[in-house]
């Protein structure tokens, strides 16, 4: 199966890594609990029901832990998703990586300076409250927007975006705001780009 | 308990095993896949401490089952 992707230019530096927002991982956890809850009160019951159906009870046994197994699975299988899809920015590139094992392996590659316009939308009290939603960009050629959905702080994404595109990344201010709402992990690639910046110049 | 119980069990717990190695070497081959487009310089963005903890835990919590339901069956004769 062919399945090999050029990897980036060797000019092209990783500026930011960012995951899906932590919302998208609630709904996989409440399912994972609430199975667990069921799983639990299915054993527990087993020795009363034995009592009046050992048939049903063997029955039940065998289907909770078959259930429960697949919920487990299910649980691993959204958990690798979420932590295998995110979006990279470099200084010239989108990148949007999903990666759901046996079901998707998708890379996208956005020019950014093709982006004619981005928008974000936060819609709903969840997402207000929780700092994440929508962002749609209007790349040129494309025949529809591409929209990226889950986006945390998507305000400070589209500004990161516009501030590649318009090259004032370099400028000191742009990187300590990010260092300060991408946190410690990202602040060894931020200082490598302002290097890299501030040794162009 | 009858013996096709165990099988039954048997049974459930070799597939979950199955399943378990391949969605394991699936996710290696992503994880693979990604840093081959990144590079090697950028191998700690996809090989974060996440994933590492997701993988182990995921192979903890099967074994835990899987021992947990031969010990329940052994324990009910």
């Amino acid at each position: 199966m062919a399945r090999e992707i050029n990897s980036l230019e060797s000019d092209q530096v990783v500026i930011l890594c960012l995951p899906y927002h932590w919302i998208t991982y609630i709904k996989p956890l409440l399912l994972l609990i609430l199975s667990t809850g069921i799983f639990v009160f299915c054993m527990l019951s087993l020795a009363k029901i034995h009592t009046y159906s050992p048939v049903l009870s063997d029955t039940l046994l065998i289907a909770a832990l078959l259930g429960y197994t697949a919920v487990i699975h299910r649980f691993f299988l959204e958990t690798f998703d979420w932590a295998l899809s995110n979006w990279i920015i470099t200084n010239r590139r989108v990148l949007c990586f999903r990666g759901i094992p046996f079901q998707r392996n998708d890379v996208r590659f956005i020019d950014i300076n093709r982006i004619e316009d981005i928008e974000k939308t936060k819609h709903g009290v969840w997402s207000n409250l929780c700092d994440f939603g929508e962002v749609t960009m209007n790349v040129a050629a494309a025949p529809e927007p591409i929209v990226f959905r889950y986006i945390p702080s998507p305000g400070r994404f589209v500004n990161l975006i516009e501030s590649i595109r318009d090259q004032r990344l370099h400028k000191e201010i742009d990187v300590h705001s990010l260092q300060a709402i991408y946190g410690r992990k990202y602040r060894a690639i931020l200082r490598g780009v302002h290097q890299k910046k501030m040794s162009v110049r | 308990m009858k013996i096709w119980i165990l099988i039954a069990i048997t049974v459930i717990n070799l597939l979950s095993i199955a399943a378990l190695v391949l969605i394991d070497r699936e996710v290696r081959y992503l994880m693979g896949s990604h840093i081959h487009i990144l590079g090697e310089e950028n191998r700690e963005l996809v090989e974060s401490g996440m994933i590492k903890s997701f993988r182990l835990s995921y192979i903890v919590i099967i074994c835990l089952l899987i021992m947990g339901s031969y010990l329940f069956y052994f324990s009910s004769l």
